[in-house]
């Protein structure tokens, strides 16, 4: 079981902006470790644009989970792992994170970044790679027991009706023309991989 | 012919294989020529960034087909080309025993160097999948066998490349069987370390609980260890169960466990309370998991293990009193009076 990011973004209007995030990437080939980023960055912004305030959510695609939550203040928790890390942990992970945060950074201070430095979550990256270690902040959330989160087999399925994730990956200025051009190839032979 | 001698091209200039941080890389889809370094725009379609190599998908069937057809026409004494053409071959595809077998003869000629040819297989491990290659795993074991009185084998070095290779394809069968190999060659005395790849075996497992090789490999160790903490290792494995319930590897380990440890004393009633706190719940808030098809499966792996836990008893002639407890999963109700 792995972690590959922890994100946090904010929502303005209808668009995600990510102000701080940390990436595990050393699994993946050098070759692949920039478009990965690029579409975990992307997944990111779309799904937590897509998550109501309140709510809990779990997308899935090829072997990789975003996990999400959306704190009613505006701003949202995210963890990419693979499938094989427990929903469970990553739920009490970010909520732990966003707990943390909301402390450290005052409305007004992440209202108006643009980027926020926050190294402590280069640590939990680190320390919970072992979902044991979550042992002890799991005790102390008894009351995530009772929220349910709901999970998506695939990134289509958090998009409104009429959006298609083709035309969103042509217009994201977070991918570069390469991994646009490799998703659409990859879709096309229906091949593995996509990293989406 | 051509992407074929552009890659001997760039293996050759860039002296791929020959830096640590060489890698290679399979890519779905490649960047335009010129988004590339100036120093890799020779090779495209080939991509040469910094001692690595990265070959799309679309070239690979091409150059297998390229070097194969020009393998063909080496002659048996072209020692130079043949070497060249056959790395070349099972840097691509590394499970094709003409080539490696090719190689093996050019080794035993002294046309290939052994620790080159020791880095060669780590630099076709780079690529995941590749890392799998029961062709190339042995390849490897063959070297050190054939030469064990030239080469000195660095024990430390082989054990990283499993672990790496194992991180790298899960579940890597061929990585975990070699690496048992060079325990079961090179450490088979050296209690110490047993116990030290014990630990770290059962550290791995922790994170990789689906791992049915790793577990393999560490079953191996207890019969090789004769383990004289049994009960330790049980309340190991109990807390991985109760942490991740429904995982099946977990249950089919139990399975091992009770095989090495029937006749210890307590270890069938201890089963049998475990069980049945499973299936009340006991457990319920230590998991890390709470879906309900995990909760579901977990009862199911429960009694199915009580179930063959009994029959393995009555095999060994221990008494049973928990028989009942059991009925609900027995192919019939009066199971234990089977004759086998």
């Amino acid at each position: 079981m792995k972690l590959y990011s922890i994100l946090i973004l904010r929502k303005d209007a209808d668009k995600a902006k990510i102000l701080a995030s940390q990436f595990d990437l050393s699994s993946f080939g050098f070759f692949q470790r920039g478009s990965v980023q690029e579409f975990m960055n992307f997944s990111a912004a779309t799904i937590a644009e897509r998550t109501p305030a309140g709510q809990r959510q779990s997308v899935e695609s090829e072997n990789n989970v975003a996990h999400v939550y959306s704190h009613p203040q505006g701003i949202s928790g995210m963890i990419i792992s693979d499938k094989d890390y427990p929903s469970r942990v990553a739920f009490s992970l970010i909520n732990k994170i966003m707990d943390e945060f909301l402390v450290k950074f005052p409305t007004d201070v992440w209202k108006k970044a643009d980027t926020l430095d926050y190294p402590e979550i280069a640590d939990y990256l680190v320390k919970y790679q072992d979902p044991q270690q979550a042992d002890t902040i799991m005790k102390v959330q008894k009351e995530l027991d009772e929220t349910t989160a709901i999970l998506h087999k695939t990134i289509d399925s958090v998009l409104q009706r009429g959006e298609k994730l083709d035309s969103l990956v042509d217009r994201s200025e977070a991918l570069s023309n390469q991994s646009k051009m490799f998703y659409k190839t990859a879709k096309k032979t229906n091949s593995c991989c996509v990293v989406m | 012919m051509q992407l074929y001698q552009k890659l001997c091209k760039a293996i050759t200039e860039n002296e791929i294989n020959t830096k640590k941080s060489d890698e290679l890389g399979l890519l779905h889809i490649i960047p335009e020529a010129i988004e590339l370094p100036l120093e890799s725009q020779i090779y495209y379609p080939l991509i040469v960034v910094e001692s690595k190599l990265g070959i799309s998908k679309k070239d690979l069937s091409l150059l297998l087909k390229e070097a194969h057809n020009y393998y063909i026409t080496v002659t048996k004494n072209n020692y130079h080309d043949l070497e060249q053409v056959t790395r070349v071959m099972i840097l691509l595809k590394p499970d094709n025993y003409t080539a490696m077998n090719r190689r093996k003869e050019l080794i035993l000629s002294g046309h290939i160097d052994l620790k080159q040819e020791l880095a060669l297989i780590e630099l076709i491990f780079t690529i995941p999948k590749h890392s799998k290659s029961s062709v190339a795993w042995y390849h490897r074991q063959w070297i050190y066998t054939h030469f064990n009185q030239l080469l000195h084998i660095d024990i430390a070095n082989e054990f990283k490349l499993c672990t790496v290779t194992s991180a790298a394809y899960p579940r890597n069968y061929y990585s975990w069987t070699y690496r048992y190999w060079i325990l079961k060659t090179y450490c088979i005395n050296n209690i110490p370390l047993l116990e030290r790849e014990y630990r770290d075996t059962r550290h791995w497992i922790e994170t990789n609980i689906s791992d049915y090789s790793g577990f393999q490999y560490l079953q191996q160790l207890m019969g090789l260890l004769k383990l004289d903490t049994e009960d330790i290792h049980m309340k190991w494995l109990d807390q991985l169960i109760i942490k991740y319930p429904g995982h099946e590897s977990l249950w089919c380990h139990r399975r091992f466990c009770s095989h090495l440890m029937i006749h210890s004393p307590n270890y069938c009633h201890s089963q049998h309370e475990f069980i049945s706190n499973i299936l009340n719940d006991t457990f319920k808030d230590q998991s890390l998991s709470n879906t309900t098809d995990d909760i579901v499966l977990q009862k199911e792996f429960a009694l199915r293990f009580g179930l063959w836990q009994t029959l393995l008893e009555k095999r060994n002639k221990i008494n049973n009193e928990y028989a009942t407890l059991y009925l609900t999963v027995a192919p019939i109700p009066d199971f234990l009076n089977i004759q086998e």
